[in-house]
């Protein structure tokens, strides 16, 4: 039997300039200590680090320096001997890992779990392997092309299918509003940072000089990043907080890896078009068959739909799939449902309102749990100036490694309670 | 870098000369696998051993076929290689995808020996074979890559 779980507690690591300044002096064990006691703090009526019974954490994987350890990790917390599970799942991890801890407090063998995603961005080792394309089949069968270059495949298709312009304009306005959520969250990475670009200016730019338009689009910003929530059984919730978050559901898909696998798996049962609701002579790079599976799954388990969805917290830049997966615009309707401004705060889906991944920083093993923790703050009603103002149900999305636009993806539902 | 060696001979951990020497014969000629219970075929070549449609663990080298057509095509547009993971001779190369008469789908792939402007989805290409960078002990590798075929 399936217990309701609860979230008590939330928080991450301070990504502001202010603190990315004194980066250099902290380790990654401190970064992950700073988020787990952020959260441990966030629980109204108090919780002791001794209560929690489980950890599970994770951080983006591949290469490892010094990370990778368990024990290290627990111990780096102060929280000897709690067991603890540590994933490893790309960009998609924290949202792997949240739903193992869900499924440890759900299931009745945990009352308290702490969750941690986190990265050590700076990494120079992760960071090179992060270049390839993470291969299944190992980096010879990419023949020296790597993850930066899948922009460059998901360009190709969203000119194809949504056109060039509308697709830029898209990117601008996601920009914009990327400066825009970030400068009234004191956390993210680019909070006091004014927005480069305008819109306008942009779009004429475009008709006129359009190398002069790429080379002002200002990149997403990388940090490191710790972040996470504590989990307990929701007929405990009220025993440490009033304002209790419920997850409604949970859902973890994988695909595989290799960039071309869309377009020929022989497999009778997989159907690839018909799950994501698109024409066989539409193949779309943009699309992650992973996100749609697990999207309808958690929705589904949640008993929403559509148009339930108050707003959406999945902290990547490529958000056409997001939007389509959810199922609150068409297929291939994602760049106009930008455009028209829907994902703004006064918009029909307000959307990665911490800053997306561009704008609080883009951790990839933190990336889920960030979007996690903005969900909750969204859903208790205490984002300040960001705070969107319907705020009942928040959809949190993720996908990691390559294989279409994201071999494997996570995704969960929260509730206000 | 060792001066015998212009090009960068330092690489990073990922590059391991074993796995370039086990799928020697998928890189050089398409040879991927087919399943022996259902007859699936599946590229790149399922080094697991394992058939995902009927979960049988019995394959048999298949060579696909060598030419193919293009599915799509773009310039590479990522300035800067990463230390270690520059291709031999190029940069801004083409990246493609390629259909091969067999269903599958080749990508990404590289298209040489011809200009981005003169490229066509559905044009017809055939296999070729270039290098692509050094390994580790000095080793040249090689890469399967693409051209049109001239009528």
């Amino acid at each position: 039997m399936e217990r309701k779980v609860a979230i008590v507690g939330f928080g991450s690591m301070d990504n502001s300039p202010e603190a990315r300044r004194k980066d250099d002096l902290k380790s990654w064990r401190y970064k992950i200590a700073e988020a787990g006691y952020d959260i441990l703090a966030s629980v109204d009526k108090g919780m002791d680090p001794k209560d929690i019974q489980y950890i599970v954490t994770n951080y983006h994987g591949e290469a490892t320096v010094e990370g990778g350890s368990p024990a290290e990790i627990v111990d780096a917390l102060g929280m000897v001997p709690a067991g603890h599970s540590l994933i490893t799942d790309q960009c998609t991890g924290s949202g792997t890992s949240f739903h193992d801890a869900y499924a440890l407090v759900a299931s009745g063998q945990y009352d308290r779990v702490l969750h941690i995603g986190w990265d050590s961005r700076y990494d120079l080792l992760n960071r090179a392997d992060k270049r390839c394309l993470q291969s299944n089949v190992d980096f010879d069968y990419h023949l020296g092309f790597d993850h930066f270059h899948t922009t460059d495949m998901a360009d190709y298709f969203a000119y194809k299918y949504y056109g060039k312009r509308d697709t830029l304009e898209a990117l601008v306005t996601n920009v914009i509003l990327r400066y825009w959520y970030a400068n009234r969250n004191p956390k993210a990475g680019l909070y006091g940072v004014p927005c480069p670009i305008k819109k306008d200016e942009m779009m004429s730019l475009l008709d006129t000089n359009e190398e002069e338009f790429r080379r002002r689009i200002p990149s997403g910003l990388s940090t490191d990043g710790a972040s996470g929530v504590i989990l307990v059984p929701a007929e405990d919730a009220k025993k440490y907080t009033d304002t209790p978050v419920y997850v409604e559901g949970v859902a973890q898909k994988n695909t595989p890896n290799y960039p071309g696998w869309p377009m020929h798996y022989p497999v009778k049962k997989y159907d690839w078009a018909s799950i994501t609701n698109t024409p066989l002579d539409k193949f779309d790079f943009l699309c992650s068959p992973a996100l749609w599976l697990s999207t309808k799954e958690a929705m589904k388990r949640a008993k929403i739909e559509p148009k339930d969805i108050d707003l959406a917290e999945p902290p990547f830049p490529a958000i056409f799939m997001f939007l389509e997966a959810m199922g609150v615009c068409p297929r291939h309707g994602g760049a106009k449902f930008i455009i028209e401004g829907e994902t703004a705060i006064d918009g029909r889906l307000p959307f990665s309102t911490h800053g997306g991944a561009g704008g609080f920083g883009k951790a990839s093993g933190s990336d889920w749990s960030n979007g996690l923790v903005e969900a909750v703050i969204q859903l208790r009603g205490q984002a300040g100036k960001r705070q969107a103002p319907k705020h009942d149900v928040v959809v949190i999305q993720g996908v990691g490694g390559v294989g279409g636009m994201g071999a494997m993806s996570a995704t969960a539902v929260l509730r206000r309670g | 870098m060792h001066s015998f060696f212009p090009e960068p001979a330092y690489q990073i951990a990922v590059y391991r000369e074993p796995v370039y020497w086990r799928e020697r014969k998928g890189r050089y000629r398409l040879v991927g696998s087919k399943c022996k219970n259902c007859k699936e075929l599946w590229w790149p070549r399922r080094i697991s051993g394992v058939c995902p449609n009927c979960h049988s663990r019995e394959f048999e080298e298949y060579e696909f076929s060598h030419e193919g057509e293009i599915f799509a095509f773009m310039r590479d547009a990522v300035p800067e290689p990463l230390m270690g993971m520059h291709v031999y001779g190029r940069d801004r190369r083409i990246i493609a995808a390629v259909k091969l008469k067999e269903g599958v789908c080749i990508m990404p792939t590289e298209i040489v020996d011809c200009k981005l402007e003169e490229l066509k989805e559905g044009m017809k290409v055939r296999l070729v074979v270039r290098k692509l960078r050094r390994a580790n002990n000095g080793n040249w590798l090689y890469g399967y890559m693409w051209t049109p075929i001239k009528e």
